[in-house]
């Protein structure tokens, strides 16, 4: 299973432990760290609540968070792991209630400039189909996945926010893209 | 529903979820506000706007230490690069392989690196010296050559790749490209090149390419350098060098290379310490502003978040700040300064006039930093020798400097430190210090760092506290960590002591514990009891063992206090372990992962939770089968693999309950726990998984969340995941009310706030898109099969190749020192340092401290962690 994320298409990974560090009192190392992570965090919200509003509601929230919380960073693992736990506890107490269906044309996604418009229709789809998919499965299995495929992590990343071994984590992978091809209609989703 | 599904291609799912993911981006207005609003609310420093450092590594001054160093340093570093020798090894050829070299030029958002080639479009990442040394496991059953691969792509589109061979007629080279890469960027690939020999390899996206000659060659010897050339150089001894006589080393789950010789060492070397004047004082702050050349009144900085008071002056134009750590921060001319892209060459330039203004009349190396700002560069001071001093995390020491867009030097920061000589002290050789890089072994200090892709990371036992009394203290024969629990061949029971924490003290299994001192199955001690602790050699690090005759893979494991399976896949061994064969070189892991896992020993009495069966498949067809339980004690989730006998015979059991009696024996690296299991029981030998149809709904319980289905003959059940916790899962299918079908199984008489449990695998709406009603089957009984796929880089360990060996000196990283650092982190020592890359392309650094034992003491430094 790939762990490779085009996320790293704003800058890549650098030595964070000190952008950490000096994002305590540097408000442009924050704004850097911010910029490096921002769209594995949105992607995440995405994948999850399905719907732009929430996603940038969840985002903006985590990463108030993360800025009042940055000094208690320690540096022992990535950032990345560390805002993404941010994230899921920001997700876990969102509010998920009867929430009104997001009718498709208003769930606008800004899709990489290469992309050609007549494909826009298609991505829609598939990202409303995958953030329903994915609240099909066992939600420890979900949040496996959408940790590693839309957040960016690899394993052992997933494994220290879920606080559970890498092992454990692979099995939840696994089993869950399992679940989502067998149990779900994602692998039927026709391609436009 | 079902049978359509499995007809589908198995990486399907990963690459829509990775499409979708790819084309999933904010809007780009969304994140500009959130970034202002941020920044606004994020505790402004000063009411300057700062130019930003934020360098890959910290900075020490070298203003004193480079005039001292030049004194006293009198040993010339020893770094070894083989000559080039092309084609050396083979018969005389009048061929000579043009091999291509490295430009250096690094693939946009990568760690600078020289072995990169680049053309603004393509990269790739070159071997040293053009060669590609094959080994037997690359040898494939036709007799070519399989490797892995990687090019970067500054443009947009599918790589095709092809190659063929130059010094001889050959098939063409087969290139192996998996998807989910996307369209731009890095691109794995695997390499099959049917011969050795000299070849020539492109790389193709669009109407881009990059071609590359290289050497392939097996079989060789790493190159031994011409002995006329002054540097001296002896192959190490102590390892143990694998039979077909490559530098390749038996090492943790995977190989190590050394792709060079070890060095000749030097006898001794100096030990310099820092005279740390923390926190700063005004005095050292006019003291450099005059350096500066700045004319003012010394002021104190605003407070922000560390401890103690920084300084600062200016005369208007220039400003000078110096924080509490001593780190300092020169603005030429704070009130400017539109930033602007410069040519490095002016850059080179301007930054050399600037350190021979003030007086900075060292050696150095320039970095630029791309990724992170084209303005900003970074200098690393070098000793006289020309090397640098290293510090944690693969960082060099290192100023900062920043240009603006005419090329001035904006602003440049970086320690404000003062030295003094120690002495001089004996060191330990190059294959003593490469023993404890193969070998883990704990009597030298060694930290490693590790730095690629995902982020980087660093660990190790750590260093030795410096002993420069010249009074020796004895190191024990079994050096253990933290615990600080020295080894003795006899203890005497405490209270509160058990079988389990006295052998994770001593680094060794309770299975040895036991043994030594005849304790029966239930490891039942009492306080005052005096315990044998055998040594702890065998089962404290992991260790290379050579086949003998007589030897098989039983015999073997037996002594070695493993199981089978684990020497089996530690040295991917077949199953039959038909390969073994005398002279080898066998990983003989470690029994436990830490001397102090406070989870080895744990009993487990009538423990009830769900047996699994797991199938792991291999690309090559090849499979194994391991046997998984989880369960909830006590509150927390346990999720081990099971040993013992009988388990093949209840397989049909499979993702339902089962009660055992065991004892966790090990976790591995990757802390999955292992547990020997002596008595089972099936207790609902009945039980059956199912499929039932029924509504959800979710509901509040003491506050937390939980899914209640409502089955049609009108039974309520909570839902639960399949450990039996109902309050990890809220999500419900299709929406609360709808019809659906869940495929999961009740435990009779397990109850949760009421309601009877039922355990689900998944489930699906009960009606399909049409209005049919859907079918579901049960699968959750079958074993679960996993795909060890080959781009799977958890599966595959990858290998260390060693590229470079040198003496370096190291100091712990003064930007993490706080305001009363130990005496340790003071000291600058000589380190032998082992770099080089994993085949995934990550950095790796070991560091070994070189002072002889008897100028160490045997207790390791805190670590502490940066932040």
């Amino acid at each position: 299973m790939t762990t490779l994320m085009a996320t790293q298409s704003e800058s890549p990974p650098m030595d964070e432990i000190q952008l950490a560090h000096d994002a305590i009192s540097n408000v442009n190392a924050f704004a850097d760290l911010y910029r490096l992570h921002v769209t594995r965090v949105y992607r995440y919200h995405m994948a999850h609540t399905g719907n732009t509003k929430d996603a940038e509601d969840l985002t903006s929230q985590t990463f108030m968070a993360a800025l009042e919380g940055i000094r208690s960073f320690r540096g022992s693992g990535s950032f990345a792991a560390w805002v993404m736990g941010i994230a899921s506890k920001k997700r876990l107490m969102h509010f998920r209630g009867s929430r009104p269906e997001v009718p498709l044309d208003a769930a606008l996604h800004y899709p990489s400039p290469s992309l050609p418009t007549d494909k826009q229709a298609a991505q829609r789809l598939r990202l409303e189909s995958v953030a329903r998919a994915l609240r099909q499965i066992s939600s420890d299995r979900a949040e496996a996945i959408t940790l590693s495929f839309f957040g960016g992590l690899s394993n052992s990343e997933v494994s220290r926010v879920l606080k559970k071994s890498e092992a454990a984590v692979k099995m939840l992978i696994s089993r869950g893209l399992q679940d989502l091809r067998e149990r779900t209609s994602l692998a039927l989703e026709v391609e436009l | 529903m079902n049978d359509e599904m499995k007809n589908t291609n198995p990486n399907g799912i990963e690459k829509k979820l990775l499409d979708v993911a790819d084309r999933t981006n904010a809007n780009p207005q969304f994140v500009f506000e959130l970034e202002s609003k941020l920044k606004d609310i994020h505790k402004p420093k000063t009411s300057w706007s700062m130019p930003l450092f934020k360098q890959t590594s910290s900075a020490l001054g070298w203003i004193a230490l480079v005039i001292v160093v030049g004194y006293f340093l009198n040993w010339s570093f020893a770094t070894l690069i083989p000559t080039q020798q092309p084609g050396a090894n083979t018969t005389p050829n009048q061929f000579v392989c043009p091999v291509t070299e490295p430009n250096g030029s690094t693939p946009p958002f990568e760690q600078p690196s020289k072995y990169f080639l680049g053309n603004g479009e393509l990269w790739t990442a070159l071997w040293p010296d053009g060669k590609i040394y094959m080994l037997p496991t690359d040898k494939m059953s036709d007799g070519s050559f399989s490797m892995k691969w990687g090019f970067w792509r500054g443009v947009n589109g599918a790589l095709t790749v092809e190659g063929h061979r130059l010094d001889a007629d050959a098939e063409p080279l087969r290139a192996d490209i998996p998807d989910g890469y996307g369209d731009t960027g890095f691109q794995v690939l695997g390499l099959i090149f049917p011969t050795t020999g000299c070849w020539e390899v492109t790389g193709r996206v669009g109407e881009s390419s990059l071609t590359i000659v290289t050497e392939v060659v097996f079989g060789e010897a790493t190159p031994t350098p011409d002995l006329s050339t002054t540097q001296n150089t002896t192959t190490s001894e102590n390892a143990t060098p694998a039979p077909d006589g490559e530098s390749s080393y038996a090492w943790r789950d995977t190989k190590m290379y050394l792709a060079q010789s070890l060095p000749q060492s030097p006898t001794d070397a100096q030990v310099y310490t820092l005279k740390l004047n923390q926190p700063v004082t005004r005095n050292d702050a006019l003291a450099l502003a005059q350096r500066f050349g700045i004319q003012g009144e010394v002021q104190e900085l605003p407070p922000d978040f560390s401890n103690g008071i920084g300084y600062m002056l200016t005369n208007g134009t220039q400003k000078l700040e110096v924080q509490p750590n001593n780190y300092f921060v020169f603005y030429t001319n704070y009130t400017a300064a539109p930033l602007g892209d410069v040519p490095e060459e002016q850059a080179r330039i301007a930054i050399d006039s600037f350190l021979k203004k003030y007086g900075f009349n060292f050696e150095y190396h320039i970095e630029s930093t791309p990724g992170v700002s084209a303005q900003q560069y970074v200098i690393i001071p070098l000793s006289p020798d020309g090397v640098e001093i290293r510090t944690d995390y693969l960082m060099p020491i290192s100023y900062q400097v920043t240009i603006d867009g005419t090329g001035q030097i904006l602003a440049f920061s970086g320690f404000l430190l003062n030295y003094e000589t120690l002495g001089t002290f004996q060191l330990i050789t190059a294959e003593e210090a490469f023993q404890s890089v193969f070998a883990d072994n704990p009597q030298f200090g060694r930290m490693e760092s590790v730095r690629g892709k995902g982020g980087g990371g660093g660990g190790g036992p750590g260093f030795y506290k410096l002993n420069l009394s010249g009074t020796p203290v004895p190191f024990p024969t079994a050096i253990t960590q933290s615990s600080g629990v020295q080894g003795n061949t006899e203890y005497i029971v405490l209270e509160n002591d058990t079988a389990a924490s006295i052998a994770a003290n001593f680094g060794i299994s309770i299975a040895q514990l036991a043994q030594a001192n005849d304790l029966s199955n239930n490891n039942i001690i009492s306080v005052g009891q005096k315990l044998i602790i055998p040594s702890a050699q065998q089962g404290n690090a992991g260790y290379a063992y050579t086949v003998v005759a007589g030897d098989t893979c039983q015999s073997i494991a037996s002594t070695s206090n493993i199981s089978v399976d684990n020497l089996i896949t530690n040295n991917t061994l077949p199953i039959d372990c038909s390969t073994l064969t005398i002279d080898q070189v066998l990983m003989i892991p470690a029994a436990q992962s830490s001397p102090t896992n406070p989870y080895i020993g744990k009993r487990f009495e009538d423990q009830q939770g769900i047996f699994m069966v797991n199938i792991y498949r291999k690309p090559d067809g090849s499979q194994r089968k391991e046997y998984g339980f989880v369960s909830i004690k006590d509150g927390e989730i346990y999720n081990l693999k099971l040993e013992g006998a009988g388990l093949q015979d209840i397989e049909q059991y499979n993702n339902l309950p089962i009660n055992i009696w065991a004892t966790i024996e090990s976790v591995d690296q990757y802390g999955t726990m292992t547990a020997k299991v002596d008595r089972f029981k099936i207790p609902f030998p009945d039980l059956s998984i199912q499929i039932f149809q029924g509504q959800q709904k979710v509901t509040q319980i003491d506050g937390k969340s939980a899914v209640l289905f409502t089955t049609t003959d009108g039974t309520t059940y909570i839902q639960a995941i399949l450990d039996g916790d109902p309050f990890n899962d809220d999500s419900v299918i299709g929406h609360e009310g709808d019809q659906v079908l869940l495929e999961g199984f009740n435990i009779p008489g397990e109850f949760n706030n009421g309601y009877p449990v039922l355990r689900i695998f998944g489930g699906s709406m009960a009606t399909s898109k049409d209005g049919q009603p859907a079918e579901m089957t049960v699968t959750a009984n079958q074993p679960n099969i996993y795909d060890e796929t080959p781009n799977t880089e958890n599966v595959l360990p990858p290998t260390a190749t060693v590229e470079k060996v040198e003496l370096v000196y190291y100091l712990p990283n003064p930007l993490y020192g706080n305001t009363n650092p130990s005496p340790d982190t003071k000291y600058i020592q000589p380190v032998w340092r082992f770099y080089g890359h994993y085949s995934t392309g990550d950095e790796f650094e070991f560091l070994v401290q070189a002072l002889k034992q008897e100028f160490l003491l045997p207790q390791l430094v805190p670590y502490t962690p940066p932040g």
